[in-house]
Order: structure tokens, then sequence, then C-alpha cells
């Protein structure tokens, strides 16, 4: 052993001690290199022209379609978002043990030897169909070095095979709580779609379309609401044959190395605690998706996402989404904020009216969320 | 954005989670890097190379906390780069950290002899968790995050002497107990 085994086995502490919350990094005043930051690799002109968003932003937001259309331009419905500037830490702290659920805090559980993650979400007892077994979880207090163990009841989930998804029930608990095996891996797309009932049990949200302009040399992000669910699942998940071809070894083969777009669908499935998660199309003819955790793939073909997307802008409006300050300027790449503020975003639609056009904030308080909640979600049954 | 939101984009291959993790972790991974080499331009480059390599590694990973991750590879890629270069100017923060954690080590062993790397750390992390937090943030400042001595009292609000001798002490805490533990004779 030498000197630099030693600062190499450093290196690979026990991430606990790097986020105890005296250990926080001090940035200096080495910021002006952020402002010349440009990304050697073709990813670079598309990372930089997103304007992030915080806080209230979520899928929800924009899964409604606008009422009011304000112009069209280049075919697109423009809908301007308001952002305003707060600041926030970002420090990654984990929550205390108290402050998490028992299905945070006991967070695995195994179960035919394989390893099933909590989703901390319930699950209502009408979905259960039999108890399977019992065993022991465990759980560990980063803050108190505390192990602790709690009892629970292991049950299967309506529709949904056991080699994918379980219900936990802890003892002295009414609850059940969803578990799912994250590194199952189905052989097809229509294995995939029988081991969770995917027909029954998952539903589309907001189309999100990104694609280089190269006459105005930005990222355009649009978006399409409420596309008909039966469409997209015709479409897609029609050719039950597919083998699932995804390998975490190349996940960088499945998008063309110069961006040209991107197709994501938003989606639910509330029986097993998912909100929000994504399939994806890809330039070269790919369907990804992180549902159950890891990834799956399916090649489609190129011929497919076109026509699927052709679809979608033939017989949906799409609406452009174009960010503006609290000025009305809109915000783009060329006049980005180079500090690294968060900022929370606000809703403007602008309404035509007799009186020429009106502005108003649209209201957000209504919009539910699950960012940041520590009770489980709840699905609707 | 939360990071659970940011690991998902990098599932999804959305470009976007390489903005939002400049956006929420880049002055962290700089200062990382600019400890280790001192320069502005390398610094870019390793900022840049940890992004990619961050993209290229989710998935299959699911880091459980993307701050240190991040961080890691940062650091590790830094040394590398350093090594690389073999810029070894004696005046550079990592290359007096070596020559200080020699200490720790026997001089007999400062050879290439085998030893098991997984017992090394875990019984650092035994040592750390037996350190009180403040001496255990003036240890990582040093060593993981390779702050000067400068900084690290700055940080801490205490004298540059006192926070060699506080080093120099753990330093030796680290020799007995690593000695103890069989690693070396």
């Amino acid at each position: 052993m030498n000197n630099k085994d030693l600062l190499k086995a450093i290196g690979d502490i026990d991430d606990r001690y790097l986020i105890e919350e005296k250990n926080r990094v001090k940035t200096n005043n080495m910021v002006n290199i952020m402002k010349n930051l440009k990304l050697k690799y073709v990813l670079a002109p598309i990372c930089i022209v997103f304007i992030a968003v915080i806080g209230i932003y979520k899928s929800g937001i924009f899964t409604s379609k606008p009422d009011i259309a304000i112009s069209k331009k280049d075919g697109w419905i423009i809908k301007e978002v308001k952002t305003d500037k707060t600041t926030t830490s970002d420090t990654a702290i984990l929550p205390k043990w108290n402050e998490m659920s028992i299905s945070q805090q006991f967070g695995e559980v195994e179960y035919t030897n394989s390893k099933y993650s909590s989703k901390i979400a319930k699950i209502s007892k009408n979905n259960i169909i039999k108890n399977i077994g019992n065993t022991t979880l465990t759980g560990y207090d980063t803050y108190t070095k505390t192990t602790y163990s709690k009892k629970g009841d292991l049950y299967s989930i309506k529709g949904i095979a056991e080699k994918c998804a379980i219900a936990v029930k802890f003892e002295r608990d009414t609850d059940y709580y969803v578990y799912v095996n994250s590194y199952y891996r189905p052989k097809t797309l229509g294995e995939f779609i029988e081991v969770l009932n995917l027909k029954d049990n998952i539903s589309f949200g907001t189309i999100y379309y990104n694609y280089w302009d190269k006459d105005s040399e930005e990222n355009i992000n649009v978006e399409f609401y409420d596309v008909d669910n039966e469409i997209i699942w015709n479409k897609l998940f029609s050719n039950l044959n597919l083998e699932n071809i995804y390998s975490d070894n190349d996940a960088g083969k499945y998008t063309s190395e110069r961006f040209s777009q991107s197709i994501s669908i938003s989606v639910d499935i509330p029986l097993l605690g998912y909100k929000n998660i994504s399939v994806s199309l890809t330039d070269k003819g790919y369907m990804l998706t992180n549902i159950l955790d890891t990834g799956k793939g399916f090649y489609i073909g190129e011929d497919k996402v076109k026509e699927f997307l052709e679809y979608i802008k033939e017989n949906y409006d799409g609406y452009k989404i174009v960010y503006v300050d609290e000025n009305g300027k809109e915000i783009t790449d060329k006049n980005m904020e180079t500090e690294n503020n968060m900022v929370e975003e606000k809703i403007m639609m602008t309404e035509n009216t007799v009186n020429g056009y009106v502005t108003k904030e649209v209201e957000t308080d209504k919009i539910t969320s699950n960012e940041n909640k520590t009770e489980p979600y709840i699905p609707n049954n | 954005m939360e990071d659970e939101e940011i690991i998902n984009l990098y599932w999804n291959r959305q470009e976007k989670a390489i903005y939002e993790t400049d956006k929420k972790y880049g002055k962290y991974c700089t200062t990382i890097s600019f400890n280790i080499l001192q320069n502005n331009e390398e610094t870019k480059e390793c900022v840049n190379d940890t992004y990619l390599k961050t993209w290229n590694s989710i998935p299959p990973q699911r880091p459980n906390i993307l701050k240190v991750y991040l961080g890691r590879i940062a650091r590790n890629l830094a040394i590398n780069q350093y090594e690389r270069k073999k810029a070894k100017k004696r005046d550079y923060t990592l290359e007096i950290a070596l020559e200080e954690l020699n200490e720790c080590i026997s001089s007999k062993n400062n050879v290439e002899e085998e030893f098991d790397y997984n017992e090394l750390v875990n019984m650092l992390n035994v040592f750390l968790s037996k350190l009180s937090q403040d001496k255990r943030k003036i240890f990582l400042e040093r060593y993981w995050y390779l702050y000067s001595i400068k900084e690290i009292s700055s940080n801490n609000k205490i004298s540059e002497s006192n926070t060699k001798t506080i080093l120099l002490r753990i330093r030796s805490q680290l020799k007995d107990y690593l000695k103890e533990g069989g690693l070396y004779e």
C-alpha cells in the first residue's frame, strides 16, 4: 500500500460522511469558469438551451391544455411560462429517520432471492390477492448509525406478476405498501405488457417533443396534451414479439450522436405508485422506458417513430414552450442568466380581449404534485 | 429540481439531465476539480468529462445520493488527469497531501505490496466514525476535497497553525489505527 492507494481509498469512504451538513463544500470564486463552460461532446448544444424551473414545476402543470391560445408561430401555439428568481440550497440532505414514512425507513425487502425496492406508495386492500409469506425488513439510520428491523407480511397484487412487484404490510400497521423488483427484465414487449397488465394499469399524459431548429439555432420544446391513449397504445405497443434489447452497457447507442429530436411520453402507473415516468422514442427508432426503474428498450424502427410523430402533429395542437421573465421578455439560451439561480415557475397566459392582450397568472395552487412529499402516494382505486 | 427527477432524466436519456446536473452541482464539481488541478482549462475539461461519465453510467447506475456520486467521479477524474499530465508541482495541494499521507503508512510499505483494498476502505470508515464531526470535516476537506490549509482554516474559522496541528494528530492516529488493524506491520 502506498500514499496513492490511501488517497484513493479515502475517495471511496461511506457517502454519509460526505453529506454531513458541516461538510458542505463551499464554492470559491471560480464561478467564472462556469460562464464559459461548454460541453465538448455532441450533447453540448442541447444541454445548454434548456431553461430549468423548479418548485412547483411538474408534468401536472403541463398536462392540462391551456384554455386560451396566445398566438401561433411556425405552426405551434405559443405558451408563455413566466419565471422568477429565487435562490435555494444545492445541498443533498438525507431526511432524518423520524421524518421518513415506514416504507422509506424500510426501503428494501427480499423475496424469492430477489430484492424489491419500496415505491413509497400505498396500495388499496382491494388490489391485494393473497399472502405469499412473511419476513423481517431492516432499515438503517445514517445519522445515529442505528439499524432497525420490522416484521412484515408479503402479498401479491392483482394483475401484477410477483416477480415484478409485491405488497408489504408491516406488523401493527394496517396499510399495504408497494415494493418493485427493479431488476426484472422482460424478454419481449408482450411479456412486459402481460406481467404488469399494462393495458389496464398504464395511463399516458403529455407528449413532449424536443427538436433542434437549425434556422433559429435553438432547441424547441413542444407539448401535446390529451392525446388519446388508445392511439398511443395501438401505434406503439401492438407488436408483442418485439424483444427487449436494452443493455446497460450500450445505453448510448439508442440515440444519434448528433441530436436531432426526441419524443417523450409522460406515463403514470398509479397502482404501483409511478407518476410521470417515461416512454421515450429515439431518432434511431428505439422505444425506451424506465417502468420498474431500470431500462427496457424495444426497437420499433425509425419509420414507426416518424409516423407516430406525424400523426400527433397532424391531429393535435402543439404548444411551444417559451420562457419569459417578469417583464415579459423571452428568455433564450443566448441571453440566459449565467448564475446558477434556481427559479420558481409561474404560468402566465395571455388572453386576446376586445381591449387587446391581457396577461394573467394561471392558478397553480390547485395543481397537485408528489414532489417533496413524505407521505405515501395513494392511487385512486 | 430534485435529484430523483434528474436521475430519471438520465434514465430517459433526456439531455436535459446534464443541464440540470450542471445547474445544481456545477459549482460543486468545479470546486473539487480545481482543488486538484489548479488550472481553469483543465478544470473545465474535467467537469465536462464528469458529466459525460455520469451520462454513460446512468443507467445502469441509480445513485442514492447524486451529489456524492458526481463528486466522486469528479475527484477521481481530476486525480487521474493530474497524474497523466504529470504536473507534479511541489506546491500543488495534491502533491502536498500525498506527502502528508505518507506519514500514515509504514516506510516499509511504500512499495507495491499486496493489501486488501476493501479492508482499507472499511477501516477508514470505522476510523472516521470515531472522529468528532469537526475533525472529520477537516480531515475530509484536506484529503477528499483537497483544500489548501488556508481554505480549510477559513472554512472552519480556525488558524492555519491549528489546522496543521489537527491534521498532524489525525494522521498520527490513522497511522496507529492502520497498524493496529494489521494492514501493515
